[in-house]
């Protein structure tokens, strides 16, 4: 380091899943360079599934990932189905539905409560923050097991989904599981509503950086998970999701094992928020939207640390939404289907669905045997990365005036907002700010 | 306070970690006796050991991971090996056999070190093996109260059919789909088939298995459309279960 240089090391992010590391370096009154490093072990999944055979690669891939990988999962068999040209039942399009709500309430619940809440309230952990806040911890275990249920009950484990194939499921829940998935939906509403009552009521720090965010659209679905056909902008741009890797232009970075991409020359922002402000409002079910009227929440959220607070409007929603799933299953009465027959052909296809952390694009092309030729894997973490590194830049030239502790504290809030999660973008937190004096 | 507990990941998705959470409210009766000192995924603590027990998950895939796991072996009174990944070397052995392709050239269209996926016990001695992928939640509690009592315990070799006998599960065998189940070390209660799925092998071969002519059965029944290949190559991990 040369002299008059200053260097913040913070090393090995806590509370995100994976490893990321942050070098910044700043000079007097500026900042120089941020680099954001994910240096997860890199994993090589899509050269990995080159030469499987089709029926591997939903199990294959939903190991990219402990938190999302019932997300990798249905884009998994969403792709595989769009290449052979698949059509499934609508019971396994509600099915899927319902067991997506279930990922994102359990993921955002996991975020919410043990990774993020910890921040707010100043302790190190769940754990230690149940000595003072017993409720609230237990609140949000408990809005994890609602979410975990739902996937153990459709996909057949709460984590690395069994029975969600390509074509349909290995096996149907009964009405029973159904029912037990509709009592805990409506024993936990009241969690959820507590939930985004307690993030209303946080002081997050601010910052206000124009992001281009980016989210999945549909004609059928109003705010939709699965299935969606469009990719939607911020700034207007429309595109259907085979057009995804012209508009979407990835570059490799020496310090990163995360590529970093734009739409349009511009980083893109994904996830909850993005979600929340290109759906706006009027998406949500209307008990949710008379529920943010009650708290004062605007319909757009300028804040990035807003985040969070996307992410518990959406957990309320998603509870209301899975209602409603359940309960058209219910109605109809389960169906007694076997899954699609799988019948290999020289094809390739896409699948974009909404993880919990944005969008999430698998394209594979398979030969006439059905071995997987080619796959292309884009994760939400990883197109996250440029926007989350100009925001840490911004933040920094806002606030170079802040002592370096609270330096640190701002930005780990703000990169634990992103709910990054490395394993999936490749790949864990350092950061290292060097400054001149 | 209760003893010091740490877990840590390598090469993995950390999937294993996020089914320990799912302890859930019970997480806080299991912190009364494990102080979780060092639990990067959920926890800012960091603390340095020495520690009562270490779980690792996720595979050796680096030099800077090897030296990681001597420095926990050394601060660690036991060290668990967490998972399929740990246990096996797990879904990122998938690469190994793949001889002659550049992985870091064909994904990041560059080079760096990235070397074949081993399991844990390949560099450091490992007390006691959780397999599976996922790992099951009971045997994770189960080995973590041993061994805070200082009993280490040995893991089971039985087949995963005994878990499907014990749970009442049709054989996927009678309907004329290959699995491997009898291959395959038990415990996990079985719920691949239980989903109506053929068992994969996910928590290692039973015995040191015949590679080259398991390979030549399995690829046989492979191209006749039977099984989920996927299993070849997390089982046959070197022919090893260590």
């Amino acid at each position: 380091m040369t002299s008059g240089e200053k260097s913040i090391k913070l090393e090995y992010i806590t509370r995100v899943e994976g490893h990321a590391n942050v070098y910044i370096r700043v000079s007097k009154n500026e900042v120089e360079e941020v680099k954001m490093q994910v240096i997860e072990t890199p994993r090589f999944f899509e050269a990995m599934l080159k030469g499987r055979k089709i029926k591997e690669a939903h199990t294959i891939v939903s190991r990219i990932c402990g938190i999302c990988d019932f997300s990798h999962t249905l884009a998994s068999v969403e792709t595989t189905e769009n290449a052979l040209s698949m059509q499934v039942s609508e019971q396994t399009k509600l099915l899927r539905k319902l067991v997506m709500y279930g990922q994102h309430i359990y993921s955002h619940a996991l975020h919410l409560y043990l990774l993020s809440l910890p921040d707010y309230l100043g302790f190190p952990d769940a754990i230690k923050m149940a000595s003072e806040y017993p409720e609230e911890v237990k609140r949000g275990m408990r809005l994890k097991k609602v979410g975990n249920e739902i996937s153990r009950i459709i996909g057949g484990r709460a984590t690395m989904s069994i029975s969600i194939i390509p074509g349909g499921f290995a096996k149907l829940p009964s009405k029973e599981d159904l029912e037990k998935i509709k009592s805990l939906l409506k024993e936990g509403l009241e969690d959820a509503k507590k939930t985004l009552e307690l993030f209303a009521s946080l002081k997050p720090p601010r910052l206000l950086r124009e992001t281009q965010f980016a989210a999945i659209d549909s004609k059928e679905d109003k705010y939709p998970l699965i299935l969606g056909e469009v990719i939607r902008t911020s700034d207007g741009i429309y595109f259907n999701k085979e057009e995804f890797e012209k508009k979407y232009v990835e570059q490799a970075r020496e310090y990163s094992y995360a590529k970093f991409g734009t739409i349009d020359s511009k980083a893109p922002m994904v996830g909850a928020l993005a979600r929340f402000n290109i759906h706006g409002e009027e998406k949500l079910t209307s008990p949710t939207k008379s529920l943010l009227k009650s708290l004062s929440i605007s319909n757009t959220l300028n804040n990035r640390y807003d985040n969070n607070l996307a992410q518990a409007i959406e957990m309320v929603d998603f509870f209301y939404k899975a209602q409603e799933v359940t309960e058209q299953l219910l109605s109809n009465g389960i169906r007694q289907e076997e899954p699609l027959q799988l019948l290999p052909k020289e094809a390739s296809g896409v699948g974009a669905v909404e993880a919990p952390r944005g969008i999430l694009y698998h394209r594979y092309s398979f030969d006439k045997e059905g071995r997987i030729q080619n796959a292309n894997i884009v994760t939400p973490t990883a197109m996250n990365v440029f926007s989350l590194e100009l925001d840490i830049k911004q933040l920094l030239s806002e606030n170079l005036d802040l002592p370096e502790s609270k330096l640190v504290e701002i930005i780990e809030k703000l990169i634990r907002a992103y709910d990054p999660c490395y394993s999936c973008s490749a790949h864990f937190l350092k950061l290292k700010i060097e400054r001149e004096q | 306070m209760g003893k010091k507990v740490a877990l840590f990941s390598l090469t993995d998705c950390q999937g294993c970690e996020f089914v320990v959470l799912q302890l859930g409210e019970k997480l806080l009766e299991v912190a009364k006796e494990a102080d979780f000192a060092n639990f990067r995924l959920a926890s800012s603590r960091k603390e340095d050991g020495p520690f009562f027990i270490s779980f690792v998950d996720g595979a050796v895939t680096s030099n800077e991971e090897i030296e990681r796991l001597k420095w926990i072996r050394t601060n660690s009174k036991y060290l668990v090996a967490l998972g399929s990944c740990a246990t096996t070397g797990g879904v990122n052995t998938l690469k190994n056999y793949f001889s002659g392709v550049n992985f870091p050239k064909e994904v990041y269209s560059r080079d760096f070190e990235s070397f074949e996926a081993k399991p844990i016990s390949e560099y450091v001695k490992v007390d006691v093996l959780i397999p599976g992928c996922p790992i099951n939640l009971e045997e994770f509690v189960f080995v973590l109260k041993a061994l805070l009592e200082d009993r280490v315990l040995k893991l089971k070799l039985a087949p995963v059919c005994e878990d499907c006998k014990k749970n009442g599960i049709e054989c996927i065998t009678k309907r004329g789909v290959f699995c491997l189940g009898p291959y395959t070390i038990g415990g996990c209660g079985a719920p691949c088939p239980a989903a109506g799925v053929s068992c994969f092998g996910c928590r290692g071969p039973l015995f040191s298995p015949n590679v080259t002519d398991a390979e030549k059965v399995l690829k046989d029944r492979f191209m006749h459309g039977g099984i989920l290949f996927t299993g070849l190559g997390w089982v046959l991990v070197k022919g090893e279960s260590k």
